[in-house]
């Protein structure tokens, strides 16, 4: 086990901050692999989070969370608010961007096996990440309200109504004194930030106590590596801010170029516009089994790969030793892709009745 | 463990097979109000499908100060496609907040449709609220950017690249 001692910032500030800091803790022991691209997806998902908060922050002092208000005051921040459209578009550029490298770290996972024993709970955590990043790509998708968001809310409201009681807090009769909207800002705003931080606690801490799933190769085994490793974890932290800054830069690059859209204020009752590509693939779905091919889909998803470190159990991490797991992913994924190219070429349907 | 497992799934079969207020389910009468925000004063148009013809419903609005009814109206049509179109006034002097239109049939059955009313306008209290066509168009807004904030994006671009490429450089 070969371990690198980390060496002490060269300039005076930085020496004062590492003593006081006691950032020689963070100077840990990992894997050369570590901090390659593949497994650094996770991280700089992280540090697009950082961003949307710090954005997100920002446009909550000029949003009115109410549906009378949202659409005027989304108007107002792309017009009127100081740098309101260009941090707008950086928030709705770096959640495309984060949504993608979360789904691609969750294909690494999947592909090198490292959700094996024992980081069988850290892959439903990650489960939970990716369910809380969807969501809050969703509620961030209704609060603008305009017609595309107005018609998010109401596939809302109704797979809602199919979940009976599971689905209570999400339908408009929950509250009468709140507008749905309003919670769906609560949500976007407080309670999904909420949750993500203590699941990406937990996820930090669980890959702090396994160490970084071995390198993959033909004999390799899935173990613990934590303590081990050539390189160090405060150069995996330096990575991870690199990519952030490049996050930002091409968010900024992006909202330069091609702003946040706003459609016109929405209409209820009508079905004129599709979902973002995240949600498009459920469309033909939509369209053969009606709505509640909304709530059955996913929960039937979520438990396929709620499955897979269940149903995939031996020791090796070598996709030539795990084919029929990912064959039956490969399949799985190309039903979604194709799905979703499907429904983007295909003119716009009503499904709500 | 498998019992944990068993108890979970009978208590989320069972949360499911509660009810959560007013069904919208497929096959089931609804609403659609129109327009979803309306001035105090101003009308509305409630629109039933998937009903029976010839059941009755009365309408109300529901909020958090109390119940307002607004009127009767009876299902026209044939066989299962039965349903109205019904224009309601909503009283002027109502408080402005969030609103629930629910329709309710003899057997009790209810559907909803959510409101927001806004404060009185004159206009609102002379004429129908506007009903605007629902457009997947986008808001057009003039996005110019003065050249001195385009600038400072350009440059804090380059900045957060070059940062970035020192940063993931490191070894």
């Amino acid at each position: 086990m070969a371990t690198r001692s980390s060496s002490l910032p060269s300039s005076r500030i930085g020496r004062w901050l590492y003593e006081r800091l006691g950032l020689q803790g963070i100077s840990y022991a990992v894997p050369e692999h570590a901090n390659s691209l593949p497994y650094i997806l996770g991280g700089i998902t992280f540090m697009g989070f950082l961003i949307l908060i710090v954005t997100g922050i920002y446009l909550g002092q000029f949003y009115h969370p109410h549906p009378s208000e949202a659409h005027n005051s989304v108007v107002f921040i792309i017009s009127g608010a100081p740098l309101g459209d260009i941090v707008r578009s950086v928030h709705f550029w770096t959640a495309q961007i984060v949504t993608l490298t979360v789904l691609l770290h969750m294909l690494r996972v999947l592909y090198t096996g490292s959700y094996k024993r024992p980081r069988e709970i850290n892959w439903f955590v990650g489960l939970g990440l990716l369910a809380v990043t969807l969501g809050a790509v969703f509620t961030g998708s209704v609060l603008k309200f305009d017609q595309e968001g107005l018609e998010a809310l109401q596939h809302n409201t109704e797979a809602a109504n199919l979940l009976g009681g599971l689905g209570t807090v999400f339908s408009a009769e929950f509250s009468r004194s709140v507008p749905l909207l309003t919670r769906l800002f609560t949500a976007h705003a407080t309670i999904l930030p909420l949750a993500f931080g203590l699941l990406i606690a937990a996820h930090i801490f669980l890959i702090k106590q396994h160490g970084i799933s071995p390198k993959v190769a033909e004999r390799a085994e899935t173990r613990t590596t934590a303590g081990e490793g050539d390189s160090n974890f405060s150069l995996h932290l330096l990575r991870m801010a690199g990519f952030g800054l490049w996050i930002l830069a091409l968010a900024l690059t992006l909202g330069l170029l091609l702003p946040a859209s706003l459609g016109q204020p929405g209409v209820a009752g009508a079905e004129v516009t599709k979902p973002w590509w995240m949600f498009i693939w459920l469309f033909p779905a939509e369209e053969t089994w009606g709505v509640r091919a909304l709530v059955i889909v996913p929960a039937l998803l979520a438990l396929l790969f709620a499955s897979v470190p269940i149903l995939d159990r031996n020791l090796y991490l070598s996709p030539s030793r795990r084919k029929v797991l990912l064959i039956a992913a490969a399949l799985v994924l190309t039903v979604i892709v194709a799905s979703g190219v499907y429904a983007f070429i295909q003119p716009v349907t009503a499904h709500l009745e | 463990m498998r019992k944990q497992v068993i108890s979970i799934l009978i208590i989320a079969a069972g949360l499911i097979a509660l009810p959560n207020g007013g069904a919208l389910a497929h096959g089931e009468p609804i609403i659609v109000v129109e327009p979803t925000v309306v001035a105090a004063g101003g009308e509305i148009t409630v629109t039933g499908s998937e009903m029976e013809p010839g059941e009755v419903f009365v309408i109300t609005l529901e909020g958090s100060a109390g119940s307002i009814e607004l009127g009767e109206v009876t299902g026209t049509g044939e066989g299962e496609e039965g349903g109205f179109t019904e224009t309601f006034s909503v009283p002027g002097d109502t408080a402005p907040g969030s609103y629930v239109v629910t329709a309710t049939a003899e057997d009790g059955d209810t559907t909803t449709a959510d409101l927001e009313i806004t404060a009185p306008t004159e206009e609102a209290s002379s004429a129908p609220a506007e009903m605007i066509e629902p457009s997947g168009e986008q808001h057009i807004l003039d996005r110019t950017k003065a050249p001195g904030q385009i600038a400072g994006i350009v440059l804090v671009i380059a900045i957060t690249a070059v940062g970035g490429f020192l940063l993931v450089r490191q070894k």
